[in-house]
């Protein structure tokens, strides 16, 4: 049997638009931005939740903020630029979700780099184009699947996890944390399941702490009786 | 009676009773929010679902179109695996790429019927089976180092049957 690992299939064209990529996908890929190009970034007013505006500035933390300029924002409803994430959010609720909250952002290449000779651009522009732009590839059709390594691919995929969880004991969850690092990741990062496992080790830790005792307990209860261990008793019969 | 056009993510469209289209709340607001009449030739667009999927679930969502809205999740209580109906388990005897798929657009529509039993199916496949056994089902490389699988084991050795 083949083990194939389908990677996620990335593309992306010299103006693109992402609106359902994973935060995780702009953070790895933004350090490959600074020296290539002018990067665009226009926020589009769209509602979400906090939580999403401050997984957005987190990720967008690290770009390079000067290489970012407006590139047209009369088309655009709520354009803005990014200056400061993190600054951004300070502002009044009502402002964040309107500038923050998006997901939509849009890059342009404008300005050519000089740094770099034309062979080593065109093959960093390819790494660029292969790696920036998150497309989701359909899996139909596969006999088997690692649930949580394409699970951790996605955003917005933690209540599904959670509810898997959710059906599972704590012996399961346990032996799901032994299995790799990403399913050890898994279980780790998901309190439901982290709480589960937790009280089966704790469960465990006593029974066996206790085993020899209780066994022998056990072993005792069914033919405890009144005078049971008396064996003159049994040995003379009453009449 | 009222029909709503829905359009895969290769563009696809497929013509629904808006009564099964609703099983979808992701559809139901979306419908409500852009004020879609019935006579509408606007398409819903779903552009994380591919067409063999959609289909699959505009399936599922017909045959369980009288059924009683689903119950809120009790989160202390252990939930039931075992009460995956005779149909639902026949739909759900597809392969895992399949299946992963089904969850993400349950997920994405918001169908909770759905997504309960296509996870149901999961956890069953992950119940009572061995770290191997697991690894064996899903097609999953053991990338742990053998330092950092000391570490697992020795955190669980009081687990360990013996």
């Amino acid at each position: 049997m083949f083990n194939t690992v389908y990677e996620e299939s990335l593309c992306v064209n010299k103006s693109f638009k992402s609106t359902s990529t994973s935060y995780r996908f702009i953070h790895t890929t933004s350090s490959n931005f600074y020296n290539d190009s002018s990067l665009v970034p226009i926020f589009c007013n769209r509602t979400s939740t906090d939580l999403g505006a401050r997984q957005l500035a987190s990720a967008t933390h690290n770009l390079d903020y000067g290489v970012f300029k407006l590139k047209d924002s009369s088309k655009l409803k709520d354009p803005v630029t990014i200056c400061d994430p993190l600054l951004s959010l300070n502002q009044e609720p009502s402002k964040k979700l309107s500038t923050l909250s998006c997901f939509q952002i849009q890059m342009h290449q404008t300005t050519p780099c000089t740094k770099y000779d034309l062979k080593f651009l065109n093959s960093k522009n390819r790494y660029l184009f292969n790696n920036i732009y998150h497309k989701r590839i359909s899996l139909e059709g596969l006999k088997k699947v690692d649930f949580m390594y394409y699970s951790s691919k996605r955003y917005n995929f933690a209540p599904v996890t959670e509810k898997i969880f959710s059906f599972l004991h704590g012996k399961d969850i346990l032996a799901m944390s032994m299995v790799s690092k990403t399913w050890h990741n898994a279980v780790k990062y998901s309190p439901s399941a982290k709480k589960k496992k937790k009280s089966y080790v704790t469960f465990m830790r006593s029974e066996k702490e206790n085993h020899g005792h209780a066994e022998r307990r056990r072993l005792c209860l069914p033919s405890r009786r009144v005078l049971g261990d008396i064996s003159n008793i049994m040995r003379f019969p009453l009449k | 009676m009222p029909m709503i056009k829905l359009q895969s993510s290769d563009g696809e469209v497929f013509q629904v009773d808006f009564e099964i289209a609703k099983a979808s709340v992701t559809i139901k607001t979306m419908v409500e929010d852009l004020g879609l009449e019935e006579e509408d030739e606007e398409n819903v667009p779903l552009p994380n679902v591919n067409p063999g999927i959609l289909k699959k679930v505009i399936q599922w969502a017909t045959y369980h179109k009288d059924d009683p809205p689903a119950a809120e999740d009790d989160e202390g209580r252990e939930k039931r695996t075992d009460d995956i109906s005779s149909w639902d388990a026949d739909f759900l005897k597809v392969d895992q790429g399949t299946l992963f798929e089904l969850i993400l657009a349950a997920n994405y529509l918001d169908i909770k019927g759905l997504l309960d039993v296509t996870c149901k199916t999961v956890a069953n496949m992950i119940k009572g089976k061995t770290p191997e056994e697991i690894r064996k089902t899903f097609n999953i490389k053991n990338d742990f180092s053998a330092a950092e699988e000391d570490q697992v084991r020795k955190e669980n050795e009081w687990c360990e049957e013996k």
